[in-house]
Formats: C-alpha cells, structure tokens, sequence
C-alpha cells in the first residue's frame, strides 16, 4: 500500500492527473453540451456510478497490495544454541510443518551438506530447528555471527543423506 | 499472558508431574494434551535489530490426569527407550569323548534383548514454565 501511495503521489502521478484532466475536458468539449441544463437525477446517477467505480477499483487495489511475496527457500541461522544442538531461524512459511531440512555449510561459494536436522518448535516469529546428525564437516556447531552467515538452511536434503537418516532412527529404534 | 501461552506450572510434584493453574474453569479435560515450555533469551534479529522474541526451552510433552475447579495435575507422555542388547554365548565341546572323532566344534548363540521403553522425565521443569495447547 505504501509502495502505491508513494507512486500515486509523485511527479508521475501529477502528471497523470494532468492528463486524465486534459483527456476528460477534451472528451466533454467534443460530444456534451456544457450549456445545457439536466435534471439533478442524472447528475446522482453519475457520481453514484463513479463513486461505485472508484471503491471497486480502490478494493481491487487493496487485495493486490496486501498479497504477499512468496517466503524465501530458504534461511539464515540468527542465533544458535550449542547445548541443546538448535539453530533459530525467523519463521518462514517453507518451515512450519515438521520436516526433515538440511543445514549447508557455505564456502568457496560451494554448499556442502553440514547437518541434516528436524523442524524442532514453530514460535511466533522464529523457528527452532535441531539438528539431528553431523555430517562432520565443521568441527563445532557455528556460533558467531560470521559463522552462521555461512550456514543455509534448506527444506531440501539429498536422498543419500535421508537413507543415512533413516538408518540412524533404525538404529536408534 | 499471551494467546500462545494457555496456562502456566504452579506447582512442580516430580519430574513427571506437574500441576497448571487451568482446570475446569477453563474447560480442561482428562487425558488433554499440553506442550510445557520455559522461556529463555530474547531473540534480536541481527540484520533488523529487532526484538523477536522469547526462545520457548521445550520441556516435555504432558497429558492431563487429573482436573479440580482452577488446577489440572499432568503427567509426561514422552517414552524414552533404551538401546537394544546383543548378548553373544560360545558354548565350546573341548574335552567331550565326540570331539576325539569329530574335531572341536563351538556353537555361538546370539541373543538381542530389546531395549525397555519409559516415560521420559520433563526436562528442568520450573514453576513459571509456560503451557502450550497443541
């Protein structure tokens, strides 16, 4: 809506207001008599065409304005917690359903598959997701900033790494 | 308290039970299911720097077992199971008056004895802890 209203009312929009004005005007000039006096009924009629006009367009408008962007693929840890092996990601509509995610460790702009873990507890505003088995590529769960900034989370695990998975419940069980 | 939090642990009787300021007044029913939570660091977005929110420490899962007028005791549903056992038995024949003709044979029994399934105790359950319906 902001975005709208921010173009509504800039220099292209005055513009456009000039425009429309110039083509309305033209319009009138050319095929209505301005002299002539209507009855007030027909005066109502139009602005209660136009009024329902402009609503319609302006809720047209709205419901554009209020649909929303897809959420993104995927996610960068903001925090995570060593002790209890989670890392807290903002809550991300690809994430709440309780799904098995992969966690890439990002280098030379190459990922390689670091942990694979489990959506653990959808909050709020963040997601807890714990991770399950360590394909020991990083020697400690990252904890810095710049650390996490190299971690993407991803609802996508290769079917190799699920096999480990489920072999490991097997084993588990 | 906010609308995620339906109650909250007034009272801790074990690491299995624990007792919720909800009872019937509240419409809670025997044998209900409750999520149980503590409340741990602030969570800052770091790009944002903004104010997320509390992270919800998961202290087990819980039914309800009994219900009074302001209070209901619940009870962990967790199971935790312990790890399967291999018992391996070599029973050998040496010294028998058959092996003299027919040379030393040893049998090995391999037995697995299934891991014992039990209640999981809450985690560090407090009173305070948060109450989550799910």
């Amino acid at each position: 809506m902001d975005r709208i209203s921010k173009h509504l009312f800039s220099l292209n929009g005055a513009s456009l207001a000039v425009g429309a004005a110039g083509f309305v005007s033209a319009i009138v000039g050319m095929f209505i008599d301005v002299n002539a006096q209507i009855s007030v009924k027909w005066l109502i009629l139009v602005a209660w065409i136009s009024t329902s006009l402009v609503l319609i367009l302006l809720k047209i408008i709205h419901d554009l304005a209020s649909e929303k962007a897809p959420p993104a693929p995927y996610e960068n840890p903001i925090r995570s917690v060593p002790d209890d092996r989670i890392f807290v990601i903002r809550r991300n509509e690809n994430f709440i359903n309780s799904i098995i995610v992969g966690c890439y460790s990002q280098k030379d702009e190459v990922d390689r598959l670091a942990y694979i873990a489990t959506v653990h507890l959808v909050q709020d505003k963040i997601i807890q997701i714990k991770i399950h088995t360590d394909m020991k590529v990083l020697p400690s769960l990252p904890t810095t900033p710049d650390e996490l900034k190299n971690i993407i989370i991803r609802p996508v695990v290769p079917v190799s790494a699920i096999e480990q998975f489920a072999q490991k419940e097997y084993e588990n069980e | 308290m906010s609308d995620r939090y339906f109650a909250k642990v007034v009272n801790v009787q074990d690491k299995y039970t624990v007792v919720i300021n909800a009872g019937k007044e509240k419409d809670v029913k025997i044998g209900e299911k409750f999520l149980l939570v503590g409340l741990g660091e602030t969570i800052i977005d770091p790009d944002t720097q903004e104010t997320l929110e509390q992270l919800e420490i998961i202290r087990g899962k819980v039914v309800v077992t009994h219900v009074q007028n302001k209070i209901a005791t619940v009870k962990s549903i967790e199971v935790e199971r312990t790890s399967d056992t291999k018992e391996i038995k070599k029973v050998s024949n040496k010294g028998n008056a058959y092996v003299a003709f027919m040379g030393a044979q040893d049998t090995v029994t391999e037995t697995i004895k299934p891991g014992e399934e039990r209640i999981k105790p809450l985690e560090n359950v407090n009173v305070g802890d948060m109450v989550i319906k799910f």
